[in-house]
């Protein structure tokens, strides 16, 4: 469980991209962050991975605090990071990007289940990863992230840039790892019908601060009450 | 930092100008030659600092000016009258025509501020010293020997810069009309273009500067003042030799200017002055241990003053109540 | 050098400069190439290296000794250079080039000060010959080539088969990745560092007892192996290999038909070439 109270971050001292971030994700449920470009929700993600400098305000994992930590040490212990447009080792091949993942979680590799689960990676195991088409590239950014066997999965943006079709399948593989695997995800998306689908709980995200927040079957009812937000 | 700070300035020069009245001939005499390497750590901080173009090789430039200094003072050069007047002018030329030759090869080397240029540079002067060992024109091993003094025509005759009060009053004076003329330069704004380059090579290019033609220029530059400040050097010594184009001037020169600050050429050149006082004070009683004390004070500097120890005090005065 | 020297023999002698060259700047493809540290300590490195073997084989504990133990102090030296120096300005490129040039001359200084400034030798530890086209070479010569080519084939093996030289790559690909994915990047930063700076230490203990050493030596190793890794015509120690075989044989050959400042000069026309035509390329990919 991810808990983040008054959370504040951000690269310069005077004016913090994200202030005062109260939020929590459990395991199993899905939380989503919406908002407009540059809300701050890219900084929102990467603060809870430790690549943007924490300031203020208190993030616990399960029993430890968190905040401050090194990024290779929250990863380490079950944060997982699939970063926006991107989350593949470019120049090394699929097997090498899973490897990495699992060499990160310290988990063993190869693993069969994650195979088993990614066909299209099997059969494309020994290419270099930036040869991929973007929804494999995808896939495998989300592959290497399960292969650390994280608690918990941040999501930035995972359907950007990736056909309609392939958004319904994405939407599949999310919603297993949530009801099946028991994975709690924190989902950055533009797309408010995959919103819809997954979410427990919606923040939306303005000015780096959270100016409202309701429940998934809400959204769904009024989407006009995000939409106003978006400026759509 | 962009601006040269006026105040410090003025106090340098002017506590420099009233010395001949206070100091004896020895010390004006070691304080003359330690203005022409603060002249080399002016030229260099230029490149360096302002153009971002780290230079292994700025004392080649240097050993240029001093050995064509020599060879013309000393009638070797056929076809040139042995003037020494002619050879303080012709030393920078030759110097700047030697830097714009090869940045023209270098330069145009990928990541040019990078670690290409870098060893580039490295080589360049190694390869520079050794073509002075082996030519005999140059005098080998041994370099040229009397070499004759600078002679001033003067309204009542020449004057010989031999005695010690007007060599360095002759050097001072040079010395601070050319940090006037750089500062000037540097804060110009063609030297904020250099600095745009220093930037982003490529965001400079897309407003319409050629990144290649702004280091060229700022290369040969300071080049041209390296090469004045040797054939002065060379001047004054009445000796040249190889090691004065060689490595290790380079990356002394590379110290002074680290511990003063790339930042302004006032902070090299003091840089250069502190640190050859302080090896003429503790050099001789501390033997081997004094290079090896340069080694760490650099190592100490780039990890505690960026900008340079004075560099960094002069930034902290431009700049009162944004103490950082 | 023989009036006539017979071909076999002067390709061997190349081979020896190539594959000691190679062994230089193995450590700088691991440090500079792969980490892009420009380490000018390299080269006091190499050299101190050297001064381990001769040190340890002076108190008697023989040349094998000396062998073992100077890539293990080097590779330490380096370890403590990368926690206090410079993991901290690796961010500076330029301040890493004169930091770490202080580095060497400190290096340099303090060998100095320890062994003094004349030059030293090493006795081989074996000094037999094998006759190779009717005349006797000397063995530990094609010892030192099998040294270089087992730290070669060694390092190419740790980088691409073990899973330690893969979350080395992985890091060198993507660092921040491959910190949101948690890789101990810290860690694998300091021991690559370790690792290249043992193989410089390496290079100077096997290779000192085919020179005389002095402290002063160290530029001449560091100027060719940087060079040998620029003009890599591709990434990686095998790119190097490559690199060092252009630097090395061209500088032996242009040695042997004129002088050493006449190869120098060609190294370095060469290589301005060769950095030419890479940057056309690297142009060329971009579009």
């Amino acid at each position: 469980m991810l808990v983040a109270i008054g959370l504040t971050a951000g690269w310069q001292r005077g004016a913090a991209a994200i202030r005062a971030i109260d939020l929590e994700l459990a395991a199993g449920r899905v939380l989503a962050v919406v908002g407009r470009n540059g809300a701050g929700k890219t900084t929102l993600v990467s603060a809870l991975a430790g690549l943007v400098p924490w300031r203020t305000g208190i993030v616990r994992l399960g029993e430890a605090r968190i905040e401050g930590w090194r990024p290779e040490r929250i990863a380490a212990a079950g944060l997982a990071l699939v970063p926006q447009g991107g989350g593949v080792f470019p120049g090394l091949t699929v097997a090498e990007n899973l490897a990495l993942g699992a060499a990160g979680g310290r988990r063993p590799f190869p693993d069969r289940a994650l195979w088993a689960r990614f066909p299209a990676l099997l059969e494309r195991r020994d290419r270099p990863a930036d040869t991929l088409s973007g929804g494999e590239r995808r896939q495998l950014a989300i592959a290497r992230a399960l292969a650390m066997r994280p608690r918990l999965l941040l999501l930035d943006e995972p359907s950007e840039g990736i056909q309609p079709s392939l958004v319904e399948r994405l939407g599949e593989l999310l919603a297993e790892l949530v009801q099946v695997d028991g994975l709690g995800l924190l989902l950055v998306e533009q797309d408010l019908d995959l919103v819809v689908r997954l979410a427990d709980e919606v923040l939306v995200l303005q000015d780096g601060a959270i100016v409202d927040r309701l429940a998934g079957a809400e959204l769904a009812d009024r989407p006009e009450r995000v939409e106003r937000h978006l400026g759509l | 930092m962009s601006r040269e700070p006026l105040l410090p300035s003025l106090a340098l020069w002017l506590a420099l100008l009233i010395l001949p009245a206070l100091a004896p001939g020895w010390l004006l005499s070691q304080l003359a030659q330690h203005l022409c390497y603060g002249l080399l750590a002016m030229s260099l901080a230029w490149v360096w600092g302002q153009g971002g173009l780290l230079s292994f090789c700025q004392a080649v430039f240097f050993g240029t000016g001093a050995y064509l200094f020599a060879l013309v003072a000393m009638g070797r050069l056929p076809g040139v009258p042995d003037l020494p007047l002619l050879g303080l002018v012709l030393a920078p030329l030759a110097a700047g025509l030697a830097a714009f030759l090869a940045g023209l090869v270098l330069l145009t080397v990928r990541l040019p501020t990078g670690a290409p240029w870098a060893v580039m540079t490295l080589v360049l002067a190694v390869i520079a010293e050794r073509l002075a060992v082996t030519s005999t024109w140059l005098g080998g091993s041994n370099g040229l020997a009397g070499i004759p003094p600078l002679a001033l025509p003067l309204p009542g005759g020449p004057l010989e810069l031999v005695d010690p009060v007007p060599t360095f009053l002759f050097v001072l004076a040079i010395a601070a009309s050319l940090h006037l003329l750089l500062a000037r330069l540097i804060d110009s704004p063609r030297g904020a273009l250099v600095r745009a380059v220093r930037e982003d090579p490529l965001r400079a290019a897309h407003l319409g500067i050629d990144p290649l033609r702004v280091r060229l220029l700022v290369f040969t530059g300071a080049a041209a003042l390296a090469g004045l400040a040797g054939a002065l050097f060379a001047a004054q010594f009445g000796f040249v030799a190889p090691s004065l184009l060689g490595l290790g001037l380079s990356t002394e020169a590379l110290v002074w200017v680290a511990v003063g600050g790339r930042g302004s050429p006032l902070a090299a050149l003091s840089g250069a002055l502190l640190v050859k006082t302080v090896e003429e004070l503790l050099g001789a009683w501390l033997g081997p241990g004094w290079p090896l004390a340069l080694g760490l004070l650099v190592v100490a500097v780039v990890l505690l003053f960026p900008a340079g120890v004075l560099g960094g005090l002069l930034e902290r005065l431009a700049r009162p109540g944004r103490g950082r | 050098m023989a009036a006539d020297p017979s071909w076999p023999l002067l390709l061997l002698d190349a081979a020896s400069h190539v594959l000691t060259l190679l062994l230089v700047a193995l450590g700088l493809a691991v440090t500079f190439g792969l980490m892009g540290v420009i380490n000018l300590a390299h080269g006091g490195l190499v050299v101190l290296g050297a001064y381990t073997v001769f040190a340890v084989e002076r108190a008697g504990l023989g040349f094998w000794a000396g062998l073992l133990a100077a890539p293990l102090l080097v590779g330490l030296v380096g370890l403590v250079l990368q926690i206090l120096i410079v993991r901290r300005i690796q961010h500076r490129p330029l301040d890493t080039l004169v930091a770490t040039w202080g580095v060497g001359l400190a290096i340099e200084q303090t060998i100095v000060l320890v062994f003094g400034a004349a030059s030293h030798t090493v006795a081989p530890p074996f000094t037999t010959t094998v006759a190779i086209a009717g005349s006797s070479y000397p063995a530990y010569r094609l010892f030192v080539m099998a040294v270089a080519l087992a730290a070669t084939g060694f390092t190419l093996w740790l980088l691409l088969r073990t899973r330690l030289g893969l979350m080395v790559r992985g890091t060198v690909a993507d660092r921040r990745l491959a910190a949101a994915t948690g890789l101990p990047i810290r860690r694998l930063d300091a021991g690559t560092f370790a690792y290249g700076s043992g193989l410089a230490g390496l290079a100077g203990a096997v290779t000192a007892p085919l020179m005389s050493i002095d402290p002063q030596m160290g530029t001449g190793f560091l100027l060719p192996a940087f060079l040998a890794v620029l003009v890599a015509p591709f990434a990686g120690p095998l790119g190097t290999v490559a690199g060092a075989g252009l630097v090395g044989g061209t500088e032996s050959f242009v040695s042997a038909v004129a002088s050493p400042v006449a190869a120098q000069l060609v190294v370095l026309a060469g290589a301005v070439v060769l950095l030419r035509l890479a940057a056309g390329r690297r142009v060329g990919r971009e579009r």
